[in-house]
């Protein structure tokens, strides 16, 4: 008795009423054990997740746009000021110096091969990660947080910023992904889409190859392989490691193996029409994808 | 007027720039905390641009690598108990009609609508400060300490808020079923 009082007390003053936060082993070993108890933690946990989950008024985006608008618009109240340039003849040595600093910065930016082309910078690059994030969250409690967090801005993010009608595009696939992501954790599921997914991007990467752009090649073939590795290998993997692989789960890991040989086909063709700046990464890409469809190939043929 | 100083670069140009981004990343769960304080589109509207104007009027004084959130929070929080220190009570109507035709998000889909409105209800009917505890412990994850300094009290005080939360909450939704 004295043991669910002290349960009961923590579980309403603590900032995370859940098992895994219990503070004694005794506790934790009381609330798997005592029915009450653990009724009561899952009555907190539900109650919690239900008000956490609960849609924002959609006059809060309304709301948001209106000022940004608002802003947008009114003028300085200062007022303008003519401003002499100075102008100096020469350059000093320093401002030389500072100039090759930046140029060499620059090149490095560009070329180096674990290159810091920052996909996740960009809105789609960021939604892929936040999609990632939630995949890899294996409950749904931790899913929805992740949601709750992050959906709100970027999804502000899509609707305010100037995307290509095919970013945006993407950028919708995405927040629906995202959806979709917080309802159910279903591993193969998840697997489907995010090939989709990859698929698209993977086709994007191959018009920006045609038109020359490199940037864009690079951005998009690294969002490609992010999607590879985190969201379908990933995923297949927790399904070949699950107890219950039935027939429909291994014709379906099949399709995936052909699948998977098709995107490498794509990757080989993407190499040999893209710009030279973005072939490193797309080399690198096949080398992942080429890894971990060696290792499931011999794995399919001993299992 | 004219002086002799280097022309203006872009960047230093109308100052819009850090509040767009600070609007963007944090216009949500500003208006979320105080919706649930206020429980009227209007009012919480009214109140989340003052707390940006404020913000803005402040942006000096935040300490760069503090938590940027709860600071807000703690500005909207100010902003709302100036205005509305003899207000009671939530308008739980007007909760209701706001949760008519908004698009059902993922925790709808595991829980029933009707469940929402009663917690609504439960919540509309404990303090200010209680709903405020409760809804910045569980939907923005800060820590008493933390939700202890947005609201200017102390860390156990927050605690104990929670516990009064949970309590009645729990009570009132098991008396509704």
């Amino acid at each position: 008795m004295e043991l669910c009082e002290q349960t009961r007390d923590w579980l309403l003053h603590a900032e995370d009423a859940s098992r895994e936060s219990c503070p004694s082993l005794d506790l934790g070993e009381h609330l798997k054990s005592c029915y009450a108890c653990g009724q009561l933690a899952t009555e907190i946990k539900m109650m919690e997740q239900a008000w956490r989950t609960m849609p924002v008024p959609p006059a809060c985006h309304q709301a948001q746009a209106a000022f940004l608008r608002e802003f947008a618009q009114r003028k300085p109240t200062v007022a303008p000021v003519v401003y002499k340039l100075r102008f100096r003849p020469r350059m000093s040595r320093w401002a030389v110096a500072a100039m090759l600093l930046l140029t060499a910065g620059l090149a490095g930016w560009l070329f180096l091969p674990d290159n810091q082309v920052r996909a996740a910078d960009d809105v789609v690059g960021r939604l892929i990660e936040w999609n990632l994030d939630l995949a890899q969250a294996s409950t749904l409690e931790a899913r929805n947080r992740l949601y709750a967090t992050r959906q709100p801005g970027l999804h502000t993010a899509v609707h305010q910023e100037d995307l290509p009608a095919e970013d945006r595009a993407l950028a919708e696939s995405l927040l629906d992904n995202g959806v979709t992501l917080v309802s159910l954790v279903d591993p193969m599921g998840e697997a489907d889409r995010f090939t989709d997914l990859a698929d698209r991007v993977l086709d994007r990467a191959d018009s920006a190859a045609k038109k020359g752009n490199s940037n864009e090649t690079t951005r998009l073939v690294v969002h490609y392989r992010r999607l590879v590795e985190k969201g379908i290998n990933a995923n297949l993997d927790k399904v070949r490691a699950s107890p219950a692989l039935d027939g429909d789960k291994k014709r379906r890991l099949d399709k995936h193996l052909l699948r998977d040989e098709k995107r490498l086909k794509k990757l080989e063709t993407l190499l040999d029409q893209a710009p030279e700046a973005s072939r490193r990464e797309i080399r690198r890409t096949m080398e992942v994808s080429r890894k971990k469809h060696d290792h499931k190939t011999s794995k399919g043929k001993k299992g | 007027m004219v002086r002799d100083v280097p022309a203006p670069t872009g960047s230093d140009a109308g100052g819009l720039d850090p509040l767009a981004s600070m609007v963007n990343e944090y216009w949500t769960p500003v208006y979320r905390m105080l919706y649930q304080l206020t429980g009227d589109s209007h009012d919480t509207e009214d109140l989340t641009q003052e707390t940006f104007l404020r913000a803005m009027d402040r942006l000096e004084s935040f300490q760069t690598g503090t938590n940027m959130r709860a600071w807000l929070f703690r500005i909207a929080a100010n902003a709302y108990f100036d205005v509305h220190r003899k207000r009671k009570r939530l308008k739980i109507a007007s909760l209701a009609e706001d949760l008519v035709g908004t698009t059902p998000q993922p925790g709808e889909w595991l829980e029933i609508s009707e469940q929402c409105a009663l917690l609504k209800a439960a919540m509309a009917e404990l303090s200010e400060t209680t709903r405020t505890v409760f809804h910045l412990r569980v939907t923005e994850d800060l820590s008493f300490r933390a939700i202890g300094e947005v609201l200017d009290t102390s860390e156990e005080a927050a605690r104990w808020h929670m516990h009064q939360a949970r309590t009645k909450l729990l009570q009132k939704m098991a008396k509704s079923t």
